[in-house]
């Protein structure tokens, strides 16, 4: 885990599923809401509102870096994407590992118990 | 529900002027179109998953006023901060400035009063100390890291006067390099000798910031921004412009010169957030000041008191070999963040 990275974590919720949804590709807001939405088993269900709270956030922090697509997006679609930067994507792993890591240790505290 | 939704699309774009202007700008026809298509899409499983929409947005929609009103502020606060720059600018340069006036007393000592000198030196000791006291109660913030490389300088000369010269040179007085050893090298072994202590003192530095508590918050943005290693040692150089200048006379604008180029070099780092930008502009800053030395060195030669038993050339290949070793200990930050990061793996960041 790189020290740049250091500050950003734990990341909450929402904001790990974002980055986790940018993470194939860019994507427009409503295709991060709804893959968060898929992400998370329905459970973060974010609106519209808290979206571009977060996205901004994320903006300012250069997560993640707004594409201003030339082709036609498709109907209603906005034609603003995001995606993930490089910092962005080290942060991501970093709470990946993370995570990884307290699962890891949980799952051998638990086997300990059963033993 | 679903014949209403293209007024709750209107209201909705009504509501969006509680937002700043600014975020309105950014993002409003975003917000717009997503807000849209989520309705669209509930729309297809009927009247409740219309509902839950509208009270999901209804519940986060203050929250997201506020939030935003709230950042915008701090945007505004930031981009207002050319005050608290300034400020932060000024507090950096005071050591500087010390040293400035520390120079030209000295250089006027005989016609001062001996007494008025003695004053004056406590006045500045005392000045060193405030500022490094305040830096120290404020857990190191960014305008005393010049401050340290300078007494660091400071401190390294008494290494050099009580270690090297006491202990290390008596041992190695008989050697003398091989005759094939260009001049030019030996002169920049011989500064070595003079500036290695500074190695010492910031590695001490580094592992007391990283020990001791209270400091540890600065050894962690140490960590995250290395620029920060190189701003302290970049307060070393109106240290070596100082002691270059020293027995030479009428060499004020040459130092004042330096300090300004140092100065800006100090404040274009404050105003710049990419690490290698910053690290630039402290380099350049470096090099420039020290070319005027350089210069200054060579075209006042004739009047020092060097003039006697050395010759401009090796004043200026001193001047020189000191402008390397500063630089050497400025790569040396960026150099020891090339290095791979100790990776924190779920076993290290268990209990044990």
């Amino acid at each position: 885990m790189s020290g740049d990275t250091l500050s950003y974590l734990p990341l909450t919720e929402p904001t790990f599923y974002i980055l986790l949804s940018l993470a194939p590709g860019k994507k427009h807001g409503y295709a991060i809401s709804k893959d968060v939405k898929a992400l998370s088993s329905q459970r973060v269900n974010l609106s519209t509102s808290t979206l571009y709270t977060a996205i901004g956030r994320l903006l300012d922090q250069e997560l993640i870096e707004r594409l201003f697509d030339d082709e036609d997006s498709g109907p209603g679609l906005p034609r603003k994407s995001y995606t993930l930067t490089e910092l962005g994507k080290r942060v991501l792993e970093a709470e990946t590992n993370r995570l990884q890591g307290m699962v890891n240790e949980a799952r051998l505290r638990l086997r300990e118990d059963e033993v | 529900m679903r014949k209403s939704i293209p007024s709750i699309r209107r209201l909705y774009g009504l509501l969006l002027n509680l937002f700043p202007r600014n975020y309105r700008h950014e993002y409003g026809e975003e917000l717009q179109a997503v807000f849209a298509l989520s309705l669209a899409d509930a729309a297809k499983f009927g009247n409740m998953e219309i509902a839950k929409v509208l009270l999901r947005e209804l519940v986060s929609f203050p929250q997201a006023v506020f939030f935003e009103h709230l950042r915008e502020r701090r945007k505004n606060r930031m981009t207002k901060k050319i005050g608290s720059h300034f400020s932060e600018t000024i507090a950096v340069f005071i050591p500087f400035l010390v040293v400035l006036v520390l120079f030209f007393s000295m250089g006027a000592i005989q016609y001062i009063p001996a007494r008025v000198v003695e004053i004056i030196r406590l006045s500045l000791i005392g000045i060193l100390l405030v500022i490094f006291a305040v830096g120290l109660t404020r857990r190191l913030p960014r305008w005393v890291l010049p401050f340290i490389g300078f007494v660091f300088a400071f401190a390294n000369l008494f290494i050099y006067l009580f270690i090297f010269e006491e202990i290390v040179d008596p041992k190695w007085r008989g050697f003398s390099f091989p005759p094939f050893v260009s001049q030019f090298v030996v002169d920049f072994v011989q500064t070595g000798t003079f500036w290695v202590g500074i190695i010492i003192l910031v590695f001490l530095f580094v592992v007391f910031s990283a020990l001791i508590p209270v400091f540890r918050p600065f050894y962690q943005r140490l960590r995250n921004d290395w620029t920060l290693l190189a701003f302290i040692l970049y307060g070393i150089t109106p240290f070596a412009i100082l002691i270059t200048f020293d027995d030479y006379h009428h060499a004020g604008p040459y130092v004042f010169v330096s300090f300004l180029i140092l100065a800006l070099g100090g404040w274009l780092y404050l105003h710049n957030n990419v690490s290698w930008k910053k690290f630039m502009f402290l380099f350049l800053g470096l090099t420039l000041a020290m070319v005027v030395t350089v210069i200054g060195a060579v075209v006042l030669f004739e009047d020092s008191v060097y003039a006697s038993f050395s010759t401009w050339q090796t004043s200026m290949a001193e001047t020189i070999t000191t402008w390397m070793w500063l630089a050497v200990f400025m790569l040396l930050p960026p150099l020891i963040n090339l290095l791979p990061q100790p990776h924190i793996t779920s076993q290290s960041t268990a209990p044990s």
